[in-house]
């Protein structure tokens, strides 16, 4: 088939795209400082001449040219422990943002697409959702054990539902389109129609809940990890270190404040991101 | 109304009994033998016992959630491990101190949200509404135990104007209450009061936009009579909506809000559970909050159709 005017060929498609990106302050500016710390974390620990958990005797020293965060009150070093923690903060956050996304989408497609499934699994979204997520994921995670895995689990099982049901509103009004029922009327399989029909159209909202899941999780796992449900020391995590900080806060604010500083950071980029992609996504709000 | 109140508590039976049933799976998840998770390895054969027959252990899945589920409907959700008392007895003496930061913690998130919300509206795109909603960004990227540390750093220790931490109950001393309320109120109400602000100044941008507000302006009414009485009225169920979704947010942080302050409310009551592995205070806890948070979307349901009259009872 021909249209009367030439269709631009896919890099003139993304170039375009990633034009219309840029031009969101909000993504810039979420994008450069999430680009930043990620890549602190990734490198950081490897040229850090210190390691996360070796004891010294260098208690409590206050940030100088040696330690530039300072030392704990086990004599190690806070950039470094942030460094570490900070990848397995950005690490459960994002992984808990792909497997929630996954499962969400697979599900709410299920839902929005199947009348049978559609009760069955709304309903289980709904039981989710009536326990706050902190103390559903607590729940599992006193059952399954404290680790990172467990809390990774945790965290989908707890994010999941929010994505299922975006995903299953978006699905149930795609699916009313013409061009659905004439895929639907050539006899093309179910499965193809969700894959090459109905994601692609569910993708944009899909893409904006992962962001804002993915700032959920490193909020949820640093809450977690603060009250001593989470990561186990002497593993380090930007919210036990926190929770170490916590009881000697008077003596060495510097233990609490560089992670607290960091995750503020993270979710904060993460937050600007998520907000400028849902203006790119949705037009409405652009003017706003 | 009546008939439609009647027909969303109905709604509620079912969904509580899903809820009860998942709290009680819970349990199941628990790899290997329960009893050596509770009691650790090296527990006694009277003390197994004990438990076996405290937590009826010996019965099958389905009469140990039915014998739960039925005390549980009668107030009774079993003894505490570590606690040397009831279930229902230990939430009852913890929940008096979550109730009241959590009221506090509301009042505090409806005070800072929505006034700024709607001044932000009218005022979009000046330097009052650009510096609300970078205030509002902050407070969503802030974790509870964050700002409630940085307050504890600045007024507590500095300024010494509050206590670290602590509770004192408001029947004791008012003036001595307040003092410690103030902080853990402000921490858990600032950052929602971020939430409360931004879906404020959305709804109030949507609603300012349509035809009957033009109109309103056009005969010329004072710009206050067009807010008050055309817009807020109809911004009203939306923002009750983000205002019941807040309440339980705030139920779900006023549990590291406990922890940082030291308050003996029920959050400092669950984690301790869960630390110590003292399940049957966790499912005691889970399904009384749950119950609460499932009266609380029916109250705001109710509240959203009583206030917005396009919604049809039937």
């Amino acid at each position: 088939m021909t249209s009367g005017r030439a269709e631009p060929n896919p890099r003139q498609r993304f170039r375009a795209g990633l034009r219309r990106t840029l031009r969101q302050r909000t993504i810039v500016i979420g994008g450069s400082i999430l680009l930043l710390l990620v890549l602190a974390a990734i490198v950081g620990p490897h040229v850090s001449p210190y390691q996360p958990n070796r004891l010294t005797s260098a208690f409590l020293k206050r940030p100088s040219a040696v330690h530039w965060f300072g030392t704990d009150n086990f004599g190690r070093d806070v950039l470094t422990r942030v460094l570490y923690g900070a990848r397995m903060s950005i690490g459960i956050g994002l992984t808990t943002a792909v497997c929630s996304s996954i499962l969400g989408t697979v599900l709410g497609m299920l839902a929005g697409s199947s009348k049978r499934f559609d009760p069955i699994i709304m309903r289980l979204m709904d039981v989710i959702m009536a326990f706050p997520s902190l103390l559903l994921a607590m729940a599992v995670l006193a059952a399954l054990g404290r680790n990172a895995v467990n809390i990774l689990i945790a965290l989908s099982i707890v994010y999941t539902p929010r994505t299922a049901r975006i995903v299953r509103s978006s699905t149930l009004s795609v699916r009313e389109e013409v061009y659905i029922e004439a895929a639907r009327a050539l006899a093309i399989p179910w499965w193809r129609v969700l894959g090459r029909h109905i994601l692609p159209n569910v993708l944009a909202a899909l893409i904006v809940q992962a962001t804002f899941v993915f700032a959920y999780g490193v909020l949820a796992e640093a809450g977690l990890s603060f009250i001593g449900v989470g990561i186990q020391p002497p593993a380090a995590s930007l919210g036990n270190m926190l929770g170490d900080g916590r009881s000697i806060i008077r003596e060495a604010p510097w233990m609490s404040f560089f992670p607290g500083g960091f995750i503020f950071a993270l979710v904060m980029a993460i937050n600007l991101m998520g907000d400028g992609l849902r203006e790119l996504f949705d037009p409405r709000l652009r003017k706003r | 109304m009546v008939a439609y109140i009647v027909r969303r508590l109905l709604a509620i039976i079912p969904m509580w009994i899903a809820v009860s049933l998942l709290t009680f799976s819970i349990m199941y998840l628990i790899p290997g033998d329960p009893l050596v998770s509770i009691l650790g390895p090296s527990a006694s054969p009277e003390a197994r016992a004990k438990m076996i027959k405290s937590m009826h252990l010996d019965d099958s899945f389905w009469v140990r959630y039915g014998k739960w589920l039925g005390s549980a409907v009668r107030g009774d959700m079993g003894e505490s491990i570590f606690l040397g008392r009831s279930v229902s007895r230990a939430i009852a003496d913890r929940l008096p101190v979550t109730l009241t930061i959590g009221i506090g913690a509301i009042l505090v998130s409806l005070l800072l949200g929505i006034p700024p919300g709607i001044l932000s509206a009218l005022k979009r795109g000046r330097t009052l509404d650009t510096s609300v909603m970078v205030v509002a960004l902050v407070g969503l990227s802030t974790p509870e135990f964050l700002m409630g540390l940085v307050l504890i750093y600045v007024f507590a220790v500095h300024l010494r104007w509050f206590p670290v931490g602590g509770y004192v109950p408001l029947t004791r001393d008012l003036a001595a209450a307040l003092r410690h309320l103030v902080m853990p109120c402000f921490t858990l109400g600032f950052i929602w009061a971020a939430l409360i602000a931004r879906m404020t100044r959305a709804t109030m941008l949507d609603v300012m936009g349509n035809d009957y507000i033009r109109t309103a302006r056009s005969k010329g009414l004072r710009e206050r009579v067009v807010v008050w009485k055309h817009a807020l009225r109809v911004a009203a169920s939306p923002i009750t909506t983000v205002v019941g979704f807040v309440i339980i947010l705030i139920v779900s942080g006023a549990f590291i809000t406990e922890i940082v302050f030291s308050l003996p409310g029920m959050g400092n009551l669950i984690v301790n559970s869960v630390l110590k592995r003292d399940y049957p205070v966790v499912q005691g806890a889970m399904l009384f909050v749950a119950t609460g948070i499932l009266l609380i979307n029916l109250l705001v349901d109710l509240l959203y159709a009583y206030l917005d009259p396009r919604i049809k009872y039937d």
